[in-house]
């Protein structure tokens, strides 16, 4: 692979590996450092990377596991800092406040509290259009597992969007 | 009639068996602002998945890697990490050569003085009647110690008897 290859083939993928990066990491900064990491890597490997059948999926696995590794870092971070000026992580931001108060925030809300499995497949389907063979690939994952996943992912927030919607 | 197909579509997207296609067009429909009453509920979870994909890399970031790919290898974080590493070690190795070529060059001015022989003969014992005096001053120091000892233990013994009166 050279460069102009890279450009072709590689790069285009840069904003879903971000996306997902950034769900993830919620830091945009981080996000960041962790595409060009990924990318870099892929840059290293080139000689190999005619090996790996789906790249995009090898980026995305890559991508999230690494973006994994950086949230817990930050998280460590922002525990410690907590725990030395006795603060507390919980919802007193008045940002994440007023954030919640929308429609819009409520969403986020919901989708942020699924669990980690349902959440990563519904967000790789329904915001990065992945197909359900992709989403395997990305999350390691059999396709049953994949569609039960986003099944009750999007059943768990049609019941939740009801509800919020009757008590409006 | 758009609205009927719609809501069908709705279900067939809860029930998780719509197609890539199907799910874009669902999309592209709730960012409409005459979405009937019965599904406004869902428009904010729509309206989130356009949203999301709104989050992209500027084209700076493009430039700033493949700056980095064609300088070779990359100027990452922990590089940077490993050459401070290595300046502080070179700096270490330094310092202790230094130190080791300051005490060879002062090696003289470490050893310790010479000292001058003590001269033992002018207090050896010359005659038997020296000897008697000094042995008897010797041992009279010896017992007026010991009578010193005997009259401090018993003192104590007293302050003993005192304070175990108070605990009979």
């Amino acid at each position: 692979m050279n460069l102009e290859e890279f450009k072709k083939d590689i790069l285009p993928i840069k904003n879903k590996l971000y996306r997902m990066a950034l769900r993830i990491t919620a830091n945009p900064a981080e996000a960041e450092d962790v595409v060009q990491e990924v990318f870099i890597k892929v840059w290293e490997n080139r000689q190999d990377m005619h090996e790996v059948r789906n790249v995009q999926a090898w980026c995305m696995q890559m991508t999230k596991n690494r973006a994994i590794d950086k949230k817990r870092l930050l998280y460590n971070q922002a525990e410690g800092l907590d725990k030395a000026y006795g603060l507390s992580s919980s919802n007193h931001d008045p940002g994440r406040q007023a954030e919640l108060s929308d429609a819009a925030g409520q969403v986020k809300e919901l989708m942020a509290q699924l669990p980690d499995n349902q959440k990563m497949a519904m967000q790789l389907r329904d915001i990065e259009g992945l197909s359900y063979q992709e989403i395997c690939e990305t999350l390691d994952m059999p396709l049953n597992q994949v569609k039960t996943n986003i099944f009750r992912a999007r059943k768990h927030i049609r019941s939740k969007l009801l509800q919020l919607w009757t008590i409006k | 009639m758009d609205n009927k197909v719609m809501e069908q579509l709705l279900d067939k997207y809860f029930e998780g068996e719509t197609s890539l296609k199907e799910e874009h067009r669902l999309r592209s429909y709730f960012q409409r602002d005459d979405v009937p009453e019965s599904m406004k509920a869902y428009q904010p979870l729509f309206q989130h998945f356009a949203r999301e994909q709104r989050h992209e890399l500027g084209s700076d970031f493009d430039q700033k890697l493949l700056r980095q790919l064609k300088a070779g290898r990359p100027e990452a974080k922990v590089r940077r990490l490993a050459a401070r590493n290595w300046a502080i070690r070179i700096a270490a190795a330094v310092v202790i050569g230094l130190g080791v070529w300051w005490a060879y060059l002062s090696g003289g001015a470490l050893q310790p003085p010479q000292q001058a022989g003590v001269d033992w003969s002018k207090y050896e014992v010359q005659s038997a009647s020296e000897a008697f005096r000094l042995t008897s001053t010797a041992l009279l120091k010896a017992s007026s110690e010991l009578n010193h000892g005997t009259t401090t233990a018993a003192r104590e013994m007293d302050k003993l008897k005192k304070v175990g009166k108070f605990f009979k």
